[in-house]
């Protein structure tokens, strides 16, 4: 095995806990079902372009955007949790270079902005297109191809 | 064959000479002491050894691989504890072995065979499911130091690895590493310990202010260095009595807090023996006992480091 590959094993490994979970995926779910519901009492739509968005639908977009930020975070936190517990010198008297180290940490930014994203997309955005009154075959083109742009932003 | 073989090798920083042109040559399936007070020069030496800093000047070679040129091939083939501790807080002990077996591209099966071997030979069974930031220090530590046989290696670099321990694990650690070291793998270690050094190195190397002041084996150390003897006779008499018959004498100390004890430190304390020897039996005053206390590594360790202070300065 590519030893970026093992050390992205390892940063997902230690990523993915309870709290990140919860920061990273429950919380902007709560936050398009439970707050964006309940505001629409007080904003009914949203325009976009010439269609009106409804306020979940409008919300569910910003999470995505929240979501991606997020997962950026997590480089940052893995080094400096690295370089705060010792294993960032370990791992570099172990088999590896910094440029290793370094791609792995952009490839763990990728795989889990890539995979939250897909979550929140998966469950906010047929709100959104449902919205927008898209046609099941828009709609799938639609996702497809803000992943693919999700992908490259977080690369 | 020498698995490290270090030739003129120097690290500075800025005007500050940390390891200053030392020369190493170490033996394959050894165990190598590297000792020296703090601030010596031990880590960055370790540092420079492992390739994680590159030298000022000087060449090493590890394994027979320029470390300088080929680091990477190096750190496939040697095993590193460092000083500082290294843990992954949000994983289990077990966890943790696991991972660091993964890191190191063990196969599945021997890393879960490792694990278990591991776990039992650490004393970690008790708190394998326990994460790393919920464990006392020695705990950590010695985590540590058994995740890093967890993947194979040829050398394996020991910096201070009993810090923190109690006495049973420190002896249980160092009887692990003499049982590998016998097997062949060949170890540098560091330690401030030096009944430690003592117990498990089969040579050891002196290092002060950046330069090696002594290599040879515990024992040869202590011939070459080891000119002053102890010798402790304890006596029954009072202390009046002991200081104006002893008046004449020189390189002895009286201490009465349990009867009385002379002790006699020396380099020609045969001599100072005999003269006190013959002033008991002359006064009649019965030995109750008399014991050579043998040289021990940190006599010599203190007296070579202070040598070396006397002279650079």
């Amino acid at each position: 095995m590519h030893p970026v590959i093992r050390l992205v094993n390892r940063n997902l490994t230690i990523s993915l806990n309870k709290g990140f979970l919860i920061w990273q995926v429950i919380f902007p779910l709560i936050y398009i079902f439970v707050a964006g519901f309940a505001y629409t009492s007080l904003i009914d739509f949203v325009p976009l372009g010439n269609k009106m968005l409804d306020y979940p639908a409008y919300i569910a977009s910003g999470m995505i955007g929240f979501n991606i930020m997020n997962s950026t975070l997590v480089s940052g936190i893995i080094i400096w949790n690295d370089r705060r517990h010792g294993m960032f010198e370990q791992i570099l008297v172990g088999p590896f270079t910094r440029t290793h180290y370094i791609l792995s940490n952009v490839y763990t930014i990728g795989i889990i902005g890539l995979i939250s994203a897909a979550l929140i997309t998966a469950v906010g955005y047929p709100l959104f297109f449902r919205s927008l009154s898209l046609t099941s075959l828009q709609f799938h083109f639609w996702c497809l191809h803000l992943l693919l742009v999700q992908f490259c932003l977080v690369q | 064959m020498s698995c490290i073989v270090a030739k003129s090798l120097s690290k500075s920083y800025g005007s500050t000479t940390a390891v200053d042109s030392i020369d190493l040559a170490i033996n394959s399936g050894k165990i190598f002491g590297f000792l020296g007070p703090n601030g010596a020069g031990k880590t960055t030496t370790i540092k420079l050894l492992t390739t994680l800093i590159a030298p000022t000047e000087g060449t090493i070679n590890i394994l027979g691989i320029d470390a300088v040129q080929h680091p990477l091939e190096v750190r496939k083939k040697i095993g590193v504890v460092l000083q500082q501790p290294s843990y992954e807080p949000t994983l289990s002990v077990e966890k943790s072995l696991e991972k660091y077996g993964m890191m190191w591209n063990v196969k599945r099966k021997t890393r879960k065979d490792r694990v278990e071997e591991l776990l039992a030979s650490f004393n970690l069974e008790e708190i394998r499911s326990i994460k790393n930031e919920d464990l006392s220090i020695g705990q950590r530590r010695r985590v540590q130091v058994a995740r890093e046989f967890m993947h194979d290696m040829e050398l394996l670099f020991l910096d201070e690895p009993t810090v923190g321990l109690d006495p049973s694990a420190r002896r249980s650690l160092l009887d692990f590493i003499k049982k590998k070291a016998k097997e062949g793998l060949t170890i540098f270690f560091t330690t401030h310990i030096l009944n430690e050094a003592e117990y498990i190195c089969d040579e050891i190397a002196i290092i002060n202010k950046g330069k090696i002041i002594a290599v040879d084996t515990p024992e040869e150390l202590k011939n070459k260095f080891g000119m002053e003897k102890t010798i402790k006779i304890h006596v029954q008499e009072t202390q009046k009595v002991l200081s104006n018959l002893l008046s004449g004498i020189k390189d002895y100390e009286l201490d009465f807090n349990s009867g009385t004890n002379i002790t006699i430190r020396s380099n020609d304390s045969e001599e100072v023996l005999l003269k006190i020897l013959q002033i008991l039996t002359t006064n009649n005053i019965p030995i109750e006992d008399l014991a050579v206390v043998p040289t021990s590594l940190e006599e010599i360790f203190l007296t070579v480091v202070k040598n070396s202070n006397a002279s650079s300065d």
